[in-house]
């Protein structure tokens, strides 16, 4: 059973600083409460593949999942997740650039769901949809600081340098992270 | 050398200073007043002054309040400071450390 539907959104900030925020994985288990485990199984300058662990909505339940993401050649992000369940699902996160500081994000999801989710068909894309509304709101303050910090010459792993004042790093994959990442650690 | 007047009510204050294009966090510690960027020194996010420490909670990085080194991750990695020097109960004089 395939369920497909769109999320957009638009927010006052550049494509780097939400594609900054898309691959900043560390932040996942500080900053989203829903994840009680994150760890970064492989990556390079084009994929990343995360094991997590995310806590079910009003339930103290746990479930393991696997997240596949690639950088497409215009920037954009695919995320396979691999889910409990033999739930599939294709997320694929596309950032259309209205202006310097203006981005549009919008998410096409697409769901490969076992027959038996047939009777919950109306009912997943809601909860998804609230998913995605808590992560966004917990994303907010952290993209609208970053382009606070990156627009008085911020400068990552320094802080603020007054040479980079309004340049606009490019993001760079694997982020840095240091080796006692929280990603890192068995 | 810049140099600012900051008038402040209470402690720690946070304010965004034209003068140095930096959001500055002035505090007490011993008695000792100090300002430092509210920058985390790793990907900008906000630092907030706790019992001892000083933390960022967008990666839990976590700073000594005294000398602003990070102390839970592998890296020498301090906080900016600026140098201060309380002209009357409300006020202080900010300069660029050197």
């Amino acid at each position: 059973m395939l369920i497909k539907f769109e999320i957009s959104r638009k927010i006052n900030v550049s494509k780097e600083v939400c594609l900054w925020n898309t691959w900043d994985h560390e932040h996942l288990y500080f900053v989203h409460k829903q994840f009680s485990f994150a760890k970064m199984l492989y990556e390079n300058s084009h994929v990343a593949f995360i094991r997590t662990k995310i806590k079910l909505p009003f339930l103290p339940i746990y479930l393991n999942c696997l997240h596949s993401m690639t950088r497409l050649e215009n920037g954009d992000v695919m995320v396979i997740d691999t889910l409990p369940f033999g739930i599939l699902t294709k997320l694929e996160m596309k950032y259309i650039e209205h202006g310097p500081k203006l981005t549009e994000l919008i998410n096409l999801y697409t769901l490969d769901l076992p027959c038996f989710f047939y009777p919950f068909k109306v009912f997943i894309p809601k909860i998804i949809k609230n998913w995605n509304d808590i992560n966004w709101l917990e994303d907010l303050p952290l993209k609208i600081r970053r382009q606070h910090a990156i627009d008085i010459g911020f400068r990552d792993f320094y802080g603020k340098d007054d040479s980079k004042r309004g340049v606009q790093p490019t993001l760079r994959l694997p982020m840095a992270r240091t080796k006692d990442s929280i990603l890192n650690i068995e | 050398m810049l140099t600012e007047i900051c008038t402040f009510q209470s402690l720690p204050y946070k304010y965004h200073s034209t003068i140095f294009n930096d959001e500055i966090i002035l505090y007490e510690y011993e008695d000792k007043l100090i300002a430092i960027s509210s920058f985390c020194p790793h990907f900008g996010g906000p630092l907030e002054i706790g019992e001892g420490v000083i933390s960022c909670y967008w990666h839990n990085w976590i700073f000594d309040i005294c000398n602003h080194h990070c102390i839970n991750k592998k890296i020498k990695l301090s906080i900016r400071s600026y140098k201060i020097e309380r002209i009357s109960p409300i006020q202080a004089i900010i300069q660029y450390a050197d």
